[in-house]
């Protein structure tokens, strides 16, 4: 891959927006030189999208560049509905800017694994219930039939590759173990907007195709640089980011909420209402805002309050609403949040309770899981 | 599910029950039926009894008799809206079934994606940090989850609120000019109400940007319509434009996109809204369980016998 980017393209100190960037001479001219005569189509999806997502159009151009030309040479086209590979706006409200992330999909790695001429077959699907039957992860032999319609809900996700020499290696995931993944390594993971909400199969499928190529798979340097570019702001050849990543600044939707309030906060009054509420990683805009204010207001004695983080906070609330909380209650960590709630007695039997009855539950379920499989495998 | 005697409305369904049956009720005609045998009566009591109008009323009378008894026997019979029996009978489908009526709208999921959105612009107008409520309340009729609120806890609120996201800047602003106060939410604001016993509920029309994923399927529809073009196809360019701006407001006022409508605990409501739902209750029993509960009966006998 020819990592050109930004060090080919002349950053002007004013930035330009991406229409006026992509319309330079000595953009196009790189384009060309990767591209050739599709050049100026490649250009043009690239506006095209940018013009059909604000926060793409926001975003700083030369990470669109970068992420842009890096789809160049990959040599992989740009659009969100064939699913090779695209581009995202993302907001970094750590350094409160917005970026572009280039991203690959799961056609895009089959793709490119192809090209590679090694690969007899590759290839990663949703395992429905009726298919799956078992899962052997020490011979790593999937029992599934993959002869019927898959109906009803995908349990796990398959990927299969085999190379010329004949080697081969299936990979089966189940579904719960992609989402502890995702929400492990993913900090969009949980957000309502975020790819995985709106489409996790193929999120999905990506993950499982991308940990089985980068563990087993021949991978020639495209495939290589491909892994390293995927879900990364790329600032030039080599700094990249990964924003995605749990240890990433991403906020949550109360923290942008905090984050908005402090902002819009024109008096003290405004900002010390807020401060039972502001957790601890608004902490330092909050300080900062109550300093501007302070200056702004000499004649008044503030007293800082101490921010402290959300669940800390928290009043204490009556019985009958506590209760109600515990058997909302759908995984064991939820009933663990709430044992710092559980502040007499009454409320901690309730939970204590409670909790006892999700394990006992949860163990008669997983007996059961168990009997069926040996079930099943008894059948054949 | 034998019967439903103890069946819960959710409070966002309470609109539907709610609604009042066209023309008089049964317990009106029995008192209009009354009223007039009364005044009938009272005419022919000072009338010349071989005039043909005199006979001509105590015709009538008796007429009004034999319908009042009719009446009065069928005096405790339901008397429900047609929307409510025809929402009465969706819920039992989906409820004996397992299927959902509606079960996705762009307009849905704009309103589950856009949630805390719409909190945050409820904060900011507002000055108050608002946390989502995710606790699913019930007493013996209702079953609810309200928005957020004020107070030491929801049992304790003194306000409780409910967001509503527009879909598009049209739809808000009908919402927001609007001088009377859509029904199925008053009732709604009235079940939360009853929930948490706030004094004071607010209902807010909030107007926010479209999650990308939905504007991204209402460009796909018009490249479909438009015979699947390549991109750089100016009408397609253009209308991919326009849907971004029809469903984006950056660039309008945070405060011109929020309306906020404050509704008060009406005790006599609640009352009503009680009342009703017993009388859903009798009605789904009568309608739909009475087969079952016929053949329940009809076992018992034959294993007494």
């Amino acid at each position: 891959m020819s990592n050109q980017q930004t060090t080919a393209v002349q950053q002007q100190s004013t930035k330009p927006s991406v229409k006026a960037l992509f319309e330079r001479a000595d953009v196009g001219k790189r384009f060309a030189e990767v591209l050739g005569k599709r050049a100026p189509q490649f250009v043009t999806s690239i506006l095209q999208l940018a013009a059909s997502d604000k926060v793409l159009a926001n975003a700083d151009p030369y990470t669109v560049y970068n992420a842009a030309m890096t789809a160049a040479s990959l040599d992989l086209p740009v659009n969100k509905n064939l699913g090779f590979a695209w581009i995202i706006g993302y907001k970094n409200n750590s350094k409160g800017t917005t970026e572009a992330q280039f991203q690959l999909g799961y056609k895009g790695y089959i793709q490119l694994a192809q090209r590679t001429g090694q690969y007899a077959k590759i290839n990663c699907v949703e395992v429905y219930g009726n298919q799956f039957k078992g899962w052997n992860a020490l011979t790593e032999e999937l029992d599934a039939d993959f002869t019927i319609d898959g109906t009803g809900p995908v349990v796990g996700y398959c990927a299969y590759f085999r190379l010329l020499n004949g080697y081969e290696k299936t990979v089966y995931w189940s579904t719960e173990k992609v989402r502890v993944h995702a929400n492990r390594f993913s900090k969009t993971f949980r957000f309502n907007d975020s790819t995985w909400k709106s489409d996790f199969d193929a999120m999905a499928k990506k993950t499982v195709l991308k940990n089985t190529l980068s563990t087993w798979g021949i991978l020639s340097v495209e495939l290589q640089n491909a892994l390293k570019v995927d879900q990364a702001v790329i600032k030039n050849e080599e700094e990249v980011d990964y924003p995605d990543y749990q240890d990433a600044n991403v906020l949550t939707k109360e923290e942008e909420r905090m984050m908005q309030m402090i902002d819009a906060a024109e008096t003290l009054e405004e900002l010390q209402a807020l401060a039972p509420n502001v957790m601890e990683s608004m902490g330092e805009r909050y300080r900062n805002k109550l300093d501007k204010l302070s200056a702004e207001t000499p004649v008044v004695v503030i007293e800082e309050p101490k921010p402290k983080k959300a669940s800390a906070v928290k009043p204490e609330i009556s019985f009958e609403y506590f209760k109600m909380k515990v058997d909302s209650c759908k995984t064991y960590q939820e009933y663990q949040a709430l044992l710092s709630e559980a502040k007499d007695q009454e409320k901690q039997d309730y939970l204590g309770k409670k909790m006892n009855e999700f394990v006992e539950s949860e163990m008669d379920k997983e007996a059961l899981d168990s009997n069926n499989s040996i079930g099943l495998f008894a059948n054949e | 599910m034998n019967n439903a005697n103890e069946f819960l409305f959710r409070c966002s369904s309470l609109g539907k029950i709610m609604t009042n049956p066209q023309g008089k009720g049964i317990r009106e005609k029995i008192l209009d039926a009354e009223a007039l045998i009364d005044k009938l009566s009272a005419e022919v009591a000072v009338a010349k009894p071989t005039l043909k109008t005199t006979q001509n009323k105590l015709a009538k009378i008796e007429l009004l008799k034999s319908d009042l008894e009719n009446l009065k026997a069928r005096k405790d019979e339901v008397n429900l809206s047609l929307t409510c029996r025809n929402y009465l009978i969706d819920l039992f489908v989906e409820t004996k079934y397992g299927r959902k009526k509606d079960l996705f709208s762009k307009y849905l999921e704009k309103g589950l994606l856009v949630e805390d959105d719409s909190l945050t612009l409820l904060s900011l107008t507002e000055k108050v940090f608002f946390e989502k409520n995710n606790v699913r309340l019930t007493n013996d009729y209702v079953s609810g989850e309200p928005d957020t609120y004020i107070g030491q806890d929801i049992f304790r609120a003194s306000v409780v609120y409910d967001t509503k996201s527009s879909w598009d800047l049209f739809t808000f602003n009908h919402s927001k000019y609007d001088d009377d106060i859509n029904q199925d939410y008053y009732w709604q604001l009235q079940g939360y109400s009853d929930l948490t016993g706030a004094p004071l509920m607010k209902l807010a029309y909030c107007l926010v940007d479209t999650p990308e994923s939905l504007i991204n399927a209402e460009m796909q529809k018009l490249w479909h319509k438009l015979g699947q073009p390549q991109e750089d196809f100016q009408p397609y360019y253009d209308g991919c434009r326009a849907i971004q701006k029809a469903l984006t407001y950056d660039d309008i006022p945070k405060s011109e996109r929020i309306k906020i409508f404050k509704i008060d605990r009406d005790e006599d409501a609640i009352e009503r809204m009680h009342q009703r739902v017993l009388e859903c209750r009798h009605y789904m029993n009568q309608t739909f369980f009475n087969h079952e509960i016929k053949r329940e009966n009809q076992k018992s006998s034959e294993g007494v016998s």
